[in-house]
């Protein structure tokens, strides 16, 4: 048990007087720094450690239950989704079954539901944009504007209001036929221009400045929309746009005035095709170069990825889904005018895509549902959400960025220090 | 062309409207421009910087010195010094408030852009709404908030009465325009002397150029990041006094940092982002720009006008006239 | 191996950052199937010929053709000529790998060899959404490609790892995987052996011969002597960003004006033929 000799360290060379003393000095700096970091780690670490104990018994159950579902995917997947679209689909006879205290009753109530599966479908086009391709689009709006318009002109409403508007006797309303609802179809092709139009140019610019010009160009839309009368009905809007019906010889489903259940339904069944296109988008190259390009844009460029067209097609699609959500919001409210597409509505839409979790279908499902829902359960509140909503955003970004129900990968990305131009470097043109 | 005519008819008149347009707008682009510089990013919140002004404004004005008459002679300087202390340091703080608990904790982690333009939204959302809630009915838990905003716009006492200076070729230029136009110079100009000649300054230019040197060379950052919002900040509260208080007819309300934010921003971008010079520049310029379009296309327009600027100079020339030296 | 031609020809490249000529007037021409080295002292201009190269800078002036074809400039609706884009480079035959790793790292390593393997996938969003029968052609080509290739560079044990949790000598050979996937016919690779031990050196040598032996040629920057000398056909040194010297690897090693740039005027009279500096970070000139 000799003791063996350490291994002799190389000689550094000689230090001078002054390195020695800014080395110490540095040093207490940077120790003092450390322990400032710790000790507020600490502290955080201790709230987390106290909100983990409490949901312990959940998180573990949830982890092995997630990797069952990973396992057999196949199948399970899509049961899964079978069980929950069976649910939701029933949420609104919840009330015929038990005794629904009164702040249930009106988040389960068929209006509230249809805004909960409206706003869903345009997070989940947002959550293409913003979560899957990284792009900070504040012009969501716009679309949501333009599908509803297209459903507007397209069906003869504007027609007949502007005929009223002009004071022309004899101006019939706009009657339902079943070709209207080509108007969808219709929606996503004006979307897709629309969309061509606003992102070609655009998105080419860095984050920054891509946030403020889709914010302008929503102002935009919503201005040009007040300013075309002809075609657009001006400040007044557009009147009496009618409501869906399904009519094949004997067969007469109708949808009637706002609180109609029958919305909510409509509503769920374009959710669940948009789920499943989004999760079929992901398993294919344009879902992979998404991923690629929000990892690092110029290593993608060299492997082959379009960027620009990429970005284009997450924008477009997030644009459609607006339209298409747009077609059947105009065609349930029935009368839309500028004020009600301003920015508020994009902000909001984000905040459900952020809050709930960026870049994953189910956070933007929760987040909708938090943001509709909240402030109908807590009614009496219901003037402090959008207080409320803008503290969340913050306190999210802060403390979880991904979300509550985040994407695996996009928590990693967040969380971790980041790959594109960080704060203080904003040279990678060399490489 | 119509327009032509058009323009050369009210040719002074909207140079003279520009160019007080443009003052505010370069005041407040100065503060987007600072942050950007030496964070490289939009402080998207700086809009609500602006608007909490006008209300410190309308509250100094109308509460502390119950101006309901616009004073005579000397009593104007005194009570405008009076109300644009207040705005100031209401916009300043704010800023700081801003910084310190909307970017900070993202700073300290080196979180992604992303993250930071969201935290700003959210930010700018809250401040707004904080403003709506404040009617005098609502709570923030147990606190009462102040009635002093509210959802409805509240006009500001004009505490200057508008009285023409000199007029050229039939066009009045009034003290009002003057004092916007004059102000902004001298704020430029004291804003420039900070940055060029000062040890603060020379931190914040330092930090501008090269953050990890500055670091290395001891120049605490933390500092000068919160140097560069709370001077941001009093340059757009200023802006906001004249705002509302000598332009004729802008109120105090919740919503009002939104257009001059979206305008002050492209002005920065037109005159050079991270320019301070480019920043007055771009805003003088974008100020004009708009004026002239009134004649050709009119008024409801104009908001349009300078989204197309700033997307144009994005395109094609996105460094902007100045270039993005500080 | 036979060498059938001139894939590669770059003419007086010069490349400018304002008042700084970082590359001037180089002249580079590469055969098929031969491992080309390009070396230089620090700052010499090798990462900057590269990156006209590849696209991410616009030579002030030369031009450059490969495959017969130009390499810069493509016609855009017919007529009008304008700078080709990094992905359409790429996509016409020149694959590269970087010099500091740059993989996905939150993706496993064969998602980023998938990835590579998309630069010849066509399918579009229609396709994705309703399963065309294309996409699940391409779909499955690409698995296959990518575990093909993981497998040719030794490392497909780890297909299914983050490629952030691989060493670094693994996330190297993922990254040349990926780039493998792209199918070039010309590989550029930037300072592969950086950081490695010598075993992990010999190994890469190694697998540069294997891929030039599968049909790929390749041009390797390096600043390490033992690999650049041991596995290159033909070299060309750059200095100041010139081209100094350009040949064979004993030819090289003996030129004094190679000796000279890289030990100083003294060094020639001593002849010290392969005794570079240390690998140093290249400094890049501003700009891009």
């Amino acid at each position: 048990m000799s003791d063996q000799p350490p291994v002799n360290k190389k000689q550094e060379p000689e230090e001078t007087d002054a390195q020695r003393e800014g080395a110490r000095e540095g040093r207490t700096i940077a120790q003092r720094r450390e322990q400032m970091r710790k000790s507020r780690s600490a502290a955080m670490g201790g709230a987390r450690r106290a909100v983990a104990s409490t949901l312990a018994p959940v998180t573990r159950w949830w982890g092995p239950f997630r990797q069952k579902i990973d396992e057999n995917s196949k199948w399970s997947l899509p049961l899964i989704g079978f069980v929950a679209v069976a649910i939701a689909a029933l949420l609104p006879f919840l009330g015929e079954f038990i005794e629904l205290p009164d702040w249930l009753a009106r988040a389960t109530s068929g209006s509230a539901l249809s805004r909960v599966a409206l706003f869903t479908l345009f997070a989940l086009g947002l959550n293409v944009v913003v979560g899957f391709a990284g792009l900070l689009d504040l012009g969501y709006v716009a679309f949501w504007a333009i599908g509803a318009y297209t459903a507007g002109i397209l069906s003869g409403a504007q027609t007949a209001t502007r005929c009223d508007q002009l004071g022309l006797g004899n101006c019939p309303d706009a009657e339902w036929n079943m070709f209207m609802w080509l108007i969808i179809p219709a929606a996503i092709v004006t979307a897709t221009i629309a969309g061509l139009i606003l992102g070609s140019p655009t998105l080419r610019l860095r984050g920054d400045y891509l946030a403020i010009v889709t914010l302008g160009a929503g102002e935009i839309v919503r201005i040009v929309a007040n300013n075309l009368d002809s075609i657009t009905g001006g400040p007044r809007g557009i009147r009496n746009i009618p409501h869906p019906a399904i009519t094949i010889g004997d067969f007469n489903l109708e949808w009637g005035t706002l609180l109609d259940t029958k919305y909510y339904w409509l509503m769920l069944f374009f959710v669940v095709l948009w789920i499943i296109a989004i999760r079929m988008l992901d398993h294919s190259r344009i879902g992979r170069a998404w991923v690629a390009i929000r990892e690092d844009e110029v290593a993608a460029a060299a492997m082959g990825v379009s960027i620009v067209r990429m970005k284009l097609a997450a924008f477009v699609i997030g644009a459609c889904t607006a339209g298409v959500g747009g077609v059947i919001y105009a065609q349930q409210v029935n009368f839309i005018n500028p004020p009600t597409f301003s920015i508020i509505q994009s902000i909001l839409i984000l905040t459900m895509v952020v809050v709930g979790g960026m870049g994953s279908i189910g956070g933007s499902i929760l987040g909708a549902a938090i943001v509709v829902l909240l402030p109908e359960v807590f009614k009496e509140f219901e003037d402090y959400r959008f207080f409320f909503f803008g503290a969340a955003l913050v306190v999210v970004m802060i403390f979880r960025p991904q979300g509550v129900l985040p994407s695996k990968r996009r928590k990693a990305e967040l969380l971790g220090a980041a790959h594109d131009e960080g704060l203080y470097d904003a040279q990678h043109g060399g490489e | 062309m119509d327009c032509f005519t058009d323009i050369a008819d009210q040719f002074w008149a909207q140079t003279r409207n520009g160019l007080t347009l443009g003052s505010i707008y370069a005041m407040i682009a100065l503060g987007y421009t600072m942050v950007y510089g030496v964070l490289q990013l939009i402080n998207f919140a700086h809009s609500e910087v602006f608007m909490v002004s006008t209300f410190a404004t309308l509250y100094s004005l109308r509460n502390w010195y119950g101006v309901e008459q616009m004073p005579e002679g000397f009593g104007i300087v005194v009570l405008m010094i009076g109300a644009i202390i207040p705005a100031m340091l209401a916009s300043g703080l704010t800023a700081l408030a801003v910084e310190r608990f909307a970017y900070r904790p993202l700073r300290r982690r080196g979180a992604p852009r992303l993250s930071f333009l969201i935290s700003a939204i959210g930010a700018s959302l809250f401040i707004q709404y904080l403003f709506v809630l404040m009617d005098g009915s609502h709570y923030l838990g147990p606190i009462p908030l102040p009635g002093i905003a509210g959802p409805n716009p509240q006009t500001v006492p004009s505490i200057i009465e508008r009285s023409q200076v000199f007029s050229i070729f039939g066009t009045s230029f009034s003290n009002k325009h003057l004092i916007v136009i004059i102000a902004a110079g001298v704020m430029l100009f004291i804003l420039d002397r900070f940055v060029n000649q000062t040890k603060l300054g020379r931190g914040i230019r330092a930090v501008a150029q090269d953050a990890e040197a500055a670091s290395i060379m001891g120049v605490n950052i933390d500092r000068v990041v919160v140097v560069t919002f709370l001077v941001g900040g009093l340059m757009a509260g200023a802006a906001g006094f004249f705002y509302s208080a000598i332009l004729p007819g802008a109120p105090a309300f919740w919503f009002v940092g939104f257009l001059p934010g979206i305008k002050a921003f492209t002005a920065a971008v037109l005159g050079g982002i991270g320019n301070i010079r480019g920043a007055m520049l771009g805003g003088l310029l974008l100020g004009l720009v708009e004026a002239y379009s009134v004649p050709c296309f009119g008024s409801q327009w104009t908001n349009v006008t300078a989204f197309v600027v700033l997307v144009l100079v994005l395109l094609f020339r996105p460094t902007g006239i100045l270039g993005e030296a500080t | 191996m036979a060498t059938n031609g001139t894939i590669l020809n770059a003419k007086q490249v010069t490349k400018q950052f304002g008042g700084l000529t970082a590359v001037k007037e180089v002249d580079l021409a590469i055969e098929e199937g031969e491992i080309r080295g390009l070396i230089g002292p620090n700052g010499a201009g090798k990462t900057t010929f590269f990156n006209c190269l590849t696209g991410i800078y616009a030579p002030t002036s030369g031009d450059i053709t490969f495959l017969g074809g130009n390499l810069l400039e493509t016609t855009s609706m017919g007529f009008r000529t304008r700078l080709r884009k990094p992905h359409e480079i790429t996509q016409g035959g020149l694959g590269r790998t970087f010099q500091n790793i740059r993989l996905f790292t939150n993706m496993t390593a064969l998602e980023n060899v998938i990835v590579g393997s998309d630069a010849h996938h066509r399918h579009n969003i229609f396709d994705a959404i309703f399963r065309t029968p294309r996409l699940h052609r391409e779909e499955a080509e690409a698995q296959k490609l990518a575990e093909r290739m993981l497998n040719f560079v030794g490392i497909l044990k780890y297909a299914n790892e983050l490629a952030g949790n691989l060493s670094y000598g693994d996330q190297r050979r993922v990254e040349i995987a990926r780039a493998l996937a792209t199918q070039p016919k010309l590989l550029l690779l930037d300072e592969p052996a950086a950081g490695m031990n010598p075993t992990e050196k010999s190994g890469l040598m190694g697998l540069v011969r294997k891929i030039r032996d599968n049909g790929v040629t390749v041009l390797i920057i390096e600043h390490d002597m033992k690999v650049v000398m041991g596995v290159c056909d033909r070299i060309a040194v750059l200095d100041h960003g010139e081209k100094i010297a350009d040949g064979g690897p004993r030819e090289v090693q003996r030129d004094p004006n190679v000796i000279e740039a890289y030990l100083g005027a003294g060094a020639v009279h001593h002849g010290a033929p392969d005794t570079p500096p240390t690998t140093a970070p290249t400094e890049e000139p501003p700009g891009g």
